[in-house]
């Protein structure tokens, strides 16, 4: 659909496809559990991969932004964010399909000890530099999919179908409810970070926290993610972006309404606004 | 399977030689504050993962720790319910989180901010951390199901509220320890219905007379054992139940 850094020869397997022992070059990780548990971790895969991810992200990003929904180009409808974003498809097959993938679902799942139900929503993201810090929040907001699974059984939402936040865009459709368990940010295409930059994503442990007095953060920098598990703690915010435009691929993994409400109750559920 | 247990305190001296001494019998939830964790891989691990053994490496990292200020009460609601989101139970509670303070007049005005939170920290506390945790899990657990696990509570109290003792520096605080004796003794009764022993072991002072593991093994001894509402006093004589 876009081109890459680096098109596969004839025969080979594509860099996304490889097994992710070969795309995975940093086996060390770090979870943190203050001020609640999330991963982070940095040169997270291969120099060849990141590169076709980051040049896939600018292929999009050249189509331009819309301030109104526009499946193919970068449009500003996030809750919560003063990003523009685009949706990767259900049916992508582009590097950046890697986040569809059934074995780094898996992973993720694992570290965080999460029972996902393989229903995945990835988005590219971009906040134009100067954007100011998002509001503190969490992520238990009620979701929607219909289901058109790939072959490794990875549900990636369809928009076309189905509104992420509202539901089934037509009668016809029908949808199921599932709530946000976790959220991986993925930091790509981004200007060399250094302090002061902004653009980090802050960690809170509490609600009525200042958005610029995080408890943790984690910097923009290429290459790198934070993980974190979605539970009533897990207040987090987009932090602004003073120096240049900031990047980054955000996928969510959810989990069943009824574990949440097993969990935590049915009260911490909330309908996007 | 291992017991879980919920620890206030958990970088404390006390805290922290139970985390230590036994990481590989418990599930330990740690609750701290002020203290800052003295080693980076209790907070911190290192993980790979691409060779994560899901259920046991995720877990055994060491105790989980929580940053609260239990003084504030949604701070107590989110740490009952952050133990229970990962371990699904909690078995053994230690109340071990206290301040002191000493060397100043009860006459003095001025100081009775300081006097209130002493007592939030050193007697509410334990008694609003085992409601909510009897709320959110104990009072729901199945028949006798809080018996077969000897699930129990602890309060951490000290020798320094054994006795009146009017020239006593420790005011406040033998005030607040004297305070969870009784208390203890009255949680018992009323835990009893649903099968949960509370108790409090009152040390002399620590690591200056006995051992932070002195009290640590006293507090398993209580665990493990049948005593409910009784003081375990444990000084340079040794550990018994006080009369």
């Amino acid at each position: 659909m876009f081109e890459t850094a680096a098109r596969p020869v004839p025969g080979e397997q594509p860099l996304h496809r490889a097994p992710l022992a070969s795309i995975v070059v940093n086996r060390r990780w770090t979870r943190r559990v203050f001020p609640f548990r999330h991963i982070i971790a940095r040169d997270v895969f291969s120099p060849g991969l990141y590169a076709e991810l980051a040049a896939t992200f600018r292929a999009v990003l050249a189509l331009g932004l819309s301030d109104r929904r526009d499946p193919l180009r970068f449009s500003r409808t996030l809750a919560n964010s003063n990003a523009y974003a685009w949706h990767l498809p259900p049916d992508a097959d582009s590097p950046l399909s890697l986040f569809y993938r059934r074995d780094l679902h898996d992973i993720l799942c694992g570290l965080l000890d999460i029972d996902a139900t393989g229903d995945v929503a990835a988005s590219l993201h971009h906040h134009r530099r100067g954007d100011l810090d998002g509001s503190v929040h969490r992520d238990l907001g009620l979701s929607y999919f219909t289901d058109q699974p790939r072959a490794d059984g990875i549900n990636p939402a369809d928009l076309k179908r189905c509104n992420y936040t509202t539901g089934p865009t037509t009668a016809d459709v029908k949808a199921r409810e599932v709530v946000r368990a976790a959220t991986m940010i993925f930091y790509l295409n981004n200007t060399e970070w250094h302090p002061g930059d902004g653009g980090e994503t802050g960690l809170y442990a509490s609600p009525t926290a200042r958005p610029d007095k995080p408890a943790a953060v984690a910097p923009p920098i290429n290459n790198s993610l934070i993980f974190f598990e979605s539970t009533p703690d897990s207040y987090h915010c987009f932090l602004g972006n003073r120096a240049s435009d900031r990047n980054s691929l955000v996928m969510w993994l959810h989990r069943s309404v009824d574990e949440v409400v097993r969990n935590w109750g049915q009260n911490v559920i909330y309908r996007w606004s | 399977m291992k017991r879980v247990c919920l620890i206030t305190g958990a970088l404390g001296r006390l805290g922290q030689a139970f985390c230590d001494a036994y990481a590989d019998e418990y599930e330990i939830v740690g609750v701290y504050c002020n203290s800052t964790p003295k080693a980076a891989e209790r907070p911190e691990t290192v993980v790979d993962p691409l060779d994560l053994d899901r259920r046991t490496a995720a877990r055994n990292a060491g105790p989980f720790l929580i940053k609260a200020d239990l003084t504030a009460d949604w701070e107590l609601e989110r740490v009952v319910e952050l133990a229970l989101a990962r371990h699904d139970r909690i078995d053994l509670l230690i109340n071990g989180a206290a301040v002191w303070t000493t060397g100043f007049s009860l006459a003095d005005e001025s100081r009775m901010g300081e006097f209130e939170r002493l007592m939030s920290l050193n007697m509410l506390v334990p008694m609003k951390l085992a409601a909510l945790i009897a709320k959110h899990f104990w009072r729901k657990e199945k028949k006798d199901g809080n018996t077969i696990w000897r699930r129990n509570a602890v309060n951490v109290s000290s020798t320094a509220g054994l006795q009146v003792a009017a020239k006593s520096q420790d005011r406040f605080y033998s005030v607040a320890k004297g305070a969870l004796n009784h208390l203890t003794a009255h949680m018992a009764h009323d835990y009893a219905p649903l099968g949960i022993r509370v108790n409090a072991v009152a040390p002399t002072s620590f690591p200056r007379v006995i051992g932070a593991a002195d009290v640590v093994k006293a507090i398993v001894g209580i665990d493990r054992g049948t005593c409910n509402g009784c003081v375990t006093v444990v000084d340079e004589h040794g550990t018994r139940i006080h009369k």
